[in-house]
């Protein structure tokens, strides 16, 4: 059963895609912050990362800006595991930094304007290799 | 002796010094602007799209019809948190002038504060569940105290004690319990909002009712926030003739809330 990451310091406000995700059979890990989503990534298979920009950093990012904590952790995370699967969901949409996350190969989902079930076929296809946004 | 006056050139260059300060802090205001509503546009945006998402993943024949009461009552309680930030906005024109009860539309009325907290606190559960932690409205204190009543006006109590809980939720440890406790006098009722988490300076406990103003690890921990809800929360209580402070040790913060009896008489 593929395992889906979502790292976002409001996960309330993402618990609709949440759902979605797990009724499909998916098995779904939550964190609330930046250093976790990195430790979790890092430490065991995650099929497909789901994070957001703007989060709390947490406590091995104490000192970075959180206001793009989440792309310091899709940078840390790429270091170690070039091939992870990443989806970043979020409100900002900074078109410099949505340069930056395509370079990475990190595709951008912006929230409230992607339906649940297309959240879910993208997400899926991430998960299972089929997107790929290189 | 008369100090000599200033040749042109230095004039220039006091003058220019002064331009370029000036500027610097256009800039900083013009950032600041920006950042702020940058900010309210999160916070307004956010439990918007909660509902949004929550409705569309309703339709999902393969989410069972348990889960979908959890997705119907999230979609009521971002409905509420919605209808106080938006009210939040709105009180911000009344208060910043020098208004008091009579000036509100609203009359005062007696209210019963034990069930506006447990009310509140039935609605932030959704929310705090999501970090483990639990919201315990403690009774005993309540009974203890003969369940009292305040003379308020109840919609800008409600956001006061909105806003307190809104903050507990935000800022307490995932798997920590928040707890509202009370205690009172012949002449008023103090509400005790009490969690662990983020730590609150010394310094910052005064400060972070100031207008816009929010403490480091607030920051840290919650980028987007507008430091409106603290100053609108004192601001109120002053209305009441109450007031509203903050009482700090290491990670605990206890935000005590104190309501006259009779705001009016």
């Amino acid at each position: 059963m593929p395992t889906i990451l979502f790292a976002d310091d409001e996960l309330h406000f993402i618990e609709g895609l949440i759902e979605t995700v797990k009724a499909e059979g998916y098995s779904v890990l939550t964190c609330r912050d930046a250093s976790k989503a990195i430790a979790i990534t890092t430490t065991r298979k995650v099929d497909c990362l789901i994070i957001d920009i703007m989060m709390d950093p947490g406590k091995d990012l104490q000192n970075e800006n959180p206001q793009i904590a989440g792309l310091i952790a899709i940078e840390k995370i790429l270091k170690v595991r070039p091939r992870q699967s990443i989806v970043c969901y979020s409100v900002v949409s900074d078109p410099e930094i949505l340069r930056g996350l395509k370079k990475r190969g990190v595709l951008y989902l912006r929230k409230a304007e992607t339906s649940a079930e297309a959240a879910w076929r993208i997400i899926e296809s991430k998960a299972t290799g089929l997107l790929r946004a290189r | 002796m008369a100090t000599p006056p200033k040749s042109v050139d230095e004039q220039l260059l006091e003058l220019r010094a002064e331009v370029s300060r000036l500027r610097k802090e256009r800039d900083n205001a013009e950032k600041s602007k920006t950042e702020y509503m940058q900010n309210v546009a999160h916070q307004l945006a956010a439990p918007i799209n909660a509902i949004k998402m929550n409705i569309d993943s309703f339709k999902n024949p393969k989410i069972p019809v348990g889960r979908k009461t959890v997705l119907l009552n999230s979609v009521y309680c971002q409905g509420t948190i919605l209808a106080h930030l938006i009210k939040n906005f709105s009180f911000m024109s009344h208060l910043e002038a020098e208004h008091n009860l009579d000036s509100f539309r609203e009359k005062p009325e007696e209210v019963d504060i034990y069930l506006l907290c447990v009310n509140f606190a039935n609605d932030f559960q959704p929310t705090a569940s999501f970090k483990d932690q639990k919201i315990v409205v403690l009774q005993d204190d309540f009974q203890k105290h003969r369940r009292p009543k305040v003379w308020v006006i109840k919609n800008l109590l409600s956001q006061v004690v909105y806003n307190l809980f809104e903050n507990a939720t935000k800022y307490a440890d995932a798997d920590s319990t928040i707890t509202v406790g009370m205690d009172s006098d012949a002449t008023s009722v103090t509400l005790k909002f009490r969690n662990v988490g983020a730590p609150i300076s010394e310094s910052e406990a005064e400060r972070i009712f100031n207008r816009g103003e929010r403490g480091d690890s607030a920051k840290a921990l919650n980028p987007a926030g507008t430091g409106f809800g603290l100053y609108i929360a004192r601001r109120i209580m002053e209305i009441h003739n109450g007031s509203l402070s903050v009482m700090t040790q290491g990670r605990t913060s206890e935000f005590r809330m104190k309501c006259p009896r009779r705001a009016l008489t």
